[in-house]
């Protein structure tokens, strides 16, 4: 079960990290419309905070911490994945529809293994 | 035989209109002399518009990005330019002729580019080094061609550009080599005719018209600085030679030396047929404050028609009267002939900022349809006597609402009703409330409504498009000492480094200064309610409105705004024959394509900056083309660029 609980995990540090690379794209890429903005910024945070907090449920397996950040990640997701709307960023909602993905896969498994 | 002569009649002047409609150039920044911006191309139609896509795209290098507002970086330099006033503006339309794409640039650099790869023939450098400040900013170019021209010699064809500093360049349309014959080694200085409180130098930023082989010249300046600025004039000059033919003094002699502008700064057009050419005139100076130009001006803030031959007004059209609110007439009129009540009346459409759209028999000046004063509030300001009355045009519809729009509930909401408040303090009588001390809403204000780029004009089906921005902006006026002050320690703080920002525009020589601003919230939204901007269609034969639809998006720190939200436009909209409408203009740097027939957008492209500018249409080796300069302005977003795309279908 542990494996199937990284799965979720693992694809929610992939989105952030996708995310992220969309966000950096989308920044420094002069057709973007979205290029050198504060909006694309805030998304490359939020992705890294993904990664971060993504590392921090594998790290802390159970717990409150952990499900506090598993909390946040899910605002994170919410949150960048609206941004990306905003955006128009494909790339942006993709990612975080695998992100989305991930997160209830973790829970589910999680769920499971209680 | 009467039947006879009747129908080969019928048949020249049929042959004649459909050679006028159906040129496949664009000769001049409106698209053709008639200010049009029409295309006889029929290949992009409204079924396979979706399919268009970038045939080449061209990076002129020629624009600054920044850092914009920093004192410490102020003034502003560009390597191997000099200084630079902020951000490039690039509002300059492409032209195509002589086979050649050839468009002007913020650094007033002329390219001269193949039309169907993008690729340079050569580059004309008007600019390479000023002493003093340049503003960045071009509208575009001209071409001329001899009528009758003079085998292997060079200049039978032509470009012109003028400069900042008020030099008109005559450049070899097949070269890019000065003309040698045209003024001194191919410049002439327009500014050796700035004798009149020349506070600035005239700044060439638009191009120049056309009729027949001379040239119509107006100048734009430095607005909101000076009461006492240069009074408007436009000159006509030799084509070849650059000699002046004529003059045209707009403001009246014994109010010359004291009272400076309503100038031409804006495209012009030309009805090459009656010769006559039409002047888009601005306001006075000071441009918030009217109480020492109380007498009349009747040339400020009209479309005026002048003999292009020799420069005398053959008639003329206030349409604003004592203009208090910089509301500029600020784009060439679009001439037309429209079917009316079984006639053909020669007409002309003049857009305005107040959103209203003139139209008018261009022979004579008389209104299409009415024109009606009505009575307007009054000024409240000591000094200050406003007109009582404005002319209204009940028909058309205007482009914009009567009155300023509501608060916008998202804007007051996030700003914990800071929205609500600030109205509450301000002035508001509806339209032409002027301006006033505690500070007055002006909607529309100098933004406008439509602004330099004017309408375009399919003159078979007679349709006329307008993109229209809904901005509101507060107007108020500050007492000289009061502002004096307040200058003084903006200077001060700016010296110590600190991000100091003047308390407004001090229009020099006059009791009052003016602090002109949008009406915004703490965070920059704007504090009225969407639409910001309008796509609208017309039939000039009955003056109804077609169609009129939120136009463009929203873009803040990125993030797009709802479709029905709009966005303030700049540049202007092209028609093809074929039913299509390709407009850039909005604040989120997309181009698009509308139905002519529907108003709904069936296609749009991302490019790098706003195309504040209209854009071109040309058919070259079988292959349409739609071509535009993307460079932004910082007017409407800090995003600019120098991106010239032209968009084909697959071949």
């Amino acid at each position: 079960m542990a494996s199937r609980s990284w799965q979720g995990t693992g694809l929610m540090l992939l989105a952030g990290a996708l995310g992220a690379a969309a966000g950096i794209h989308d920044f420094y890429t002069a057709t973007t419309g979205i290029d050198g903005t504060g909006g694309v910024e805030l998304v490359i945070a939020s992705c890294l905070l993904m990664i971060f907090g993504a590392l921090m449920v594998v790290l802390l397996g159970r717990g409150l911490l952990a499900g506090v950040f598993l909390l946040l990640l899910l605002l994170d997701v919410i949150g960048t994945g609206v941004a990306g709307y905003f955006l128009e960023s494909g790339l942006i909602m993709a990612a975080m529809a695998l992100a989305a993905l991930g997160w209830i896969m973790h829970m589910n498994t999680r769920g499971r293994v209680a | 035989m009467r039947a006879v002569g009747f129908l080969s009649a019928a048949g020249l002047l049929g042959a004649l209109f459909v050679s006028q409609v159906q040129a496949q150039d664009w000769v001049d920044f409106n698209g053709n002399r008639m200010a049009q911006k029409y295309s006889g191309a029929t290949q992009i139609t409204p079924d396979n518009v979706k399919d268009l896509a970038v045939a080449w795209s061209l990076n002129t290098g020629d624009v600054y990005r920044g850092p914009a507002g920093k004192p410490a970086n102020s003034p502003y330099a560009v390597p191997g330019r000099g200084p630079i006033a902020g951000r490039t503006s690039w509002q300059s339309t492409p032209l195509f002729v002589n086979n050649t794409v050839y468009v002007s640039t913020p650094f007033y650099r002329i390219f001269a580019v193949e039309p169907d790869t993008g690729k340079v023939k050569w580059i004309y450098d008007a600019f390479p080094q000023h002493p003093s400040k340049f503003h960045g900013k071009n509208r575009g170019i001209s071409y001329w061609a001899a009528a009758n021209p003079v085998p292997g010699q060079p200049c039978q064809k032509m470009v012109f550009i003028g400069t900042v500093d008020g030099l008109l360049h005559g450049v070899d349309a097949d070269t890019g080599k000065r003309c040698e014959g045209f003024g001194d080694h191919g410049i002439v200085n327009i500014n050796q005719w700035n004798t009149i409180n020349p506070q600035f130098p005239f700044e060439l930023n638009q191009s120049v018209a056309i009729y027949k082989d001379t040239l119509i010249v107006g100048w734009a300046g430095v607005d909101w600085t000076w009461e006492n600025s240069p009074p408007g004039s436009v000159f006509g000059i030799d084509a070849r030679t650059g000699a002046r033919k004529w003059d045209f003094q707009i403001i009246p002699e014994n109010m010359r030396s004291r009272i400076g502008t309503a100038n031409v700064w804006a495209s012009m057009s030309v009805d090459e047929k009656n010769g006559l050419v039409y002047l888009p005139v601005s306001s006075p100076e000071n441009n918030y404050y009217g109480g020492d130009r109380l007498e009349d001006i009747p040339y400020a803030t009209s479309v005026t028609a002048l003999h292009a031959d020799g420069g005398q007004v053959a008639w003329s059209k206030q349409l604003v009267h004592h203009d208090i609110w910089d509301i500029d007439t600020n784009s060439a009129p679009t001439l037309v002939d429209i079917q009316k009540d079984g006639q053909t009346i020669p007409a002309l459409v003049q857009s305005t900022k107040q959103g209203f759209l003139y139209v008018l028999n261009r022979l004579t000046g008389e209104p299409v349809y009415p024109m009606v004063e009505k009575p307007v509030p009054a000024s409240d300001v000591p000094g200050e006597k406003a007109s009582p009355t404005q002319p209204f045009v009940p028909v058309p519809e205007r482009t914009v609402p009567d009155h300023a729009p509501g608060i916008s509930a998202i804007a007051d909401l996030a700003s914990f009703g800071q929205c609500s408040r600030d109205y509450a303090s301000y002035r508001d009588d509806g339209s032409f409330t002027p301006p006033s001390l505690r500070g007055s809403i002006e909607f529309p204000a100098t933004i406008g409504g439509v602004e330099w780029s004017g309408g375009a004009v399919d003159p078979v089906s007679q349709t006329y498009v307008v993109n229209s921005s809904d901005v509101v902006q507060v107007y108020r006026l500050i007492k000289r000492a009061e502002f004096d002050a307040a200058f003084k320690q903006f200077q001060a703080d700016r010296k110590a480094g600190k991000d100091a920002v003047p308390p407004g525009s001090p229009e020099y020589g006059s009791p009052y200064a003016a602090h002109i601003y949008t009406f915004l919230n703490k965070w920059g939204m704007p504090c009225w309610a969407p639409p910001y901007g309008t796509l609208s269609s017309y039939d000039l034969k009955t003056g109804q409105l077609l169609w009129k639809k939120p136009f463009g998006q929203v873009q803040q720190w990125g993030f797009y705004m709802p479709e029905s939200w709009g966005s303030p436009t700049f540049g202007g909209p092209a028609i093809t024959k074929s039913g299509l409408i390709f407009i850039g203009a909005s604040m989120d740097s997309r181009v698009r394509a509308v139905d002519l027939r529907t108003g709904d957008v069936l296609w749009k492209h991302q490019v790098e900056a706003p195309a504040v500018s209209t854009p071109a249409v040309y058919t070259y080796k079988g292959r349409q083309y739609v071509v535009f300069a993307a460079g932004g302005n910082s007017i409407m977003a800090p995003r600019v660029g120098d991106q010239l795309v032209a968009f084909a279908l697959p071949k």
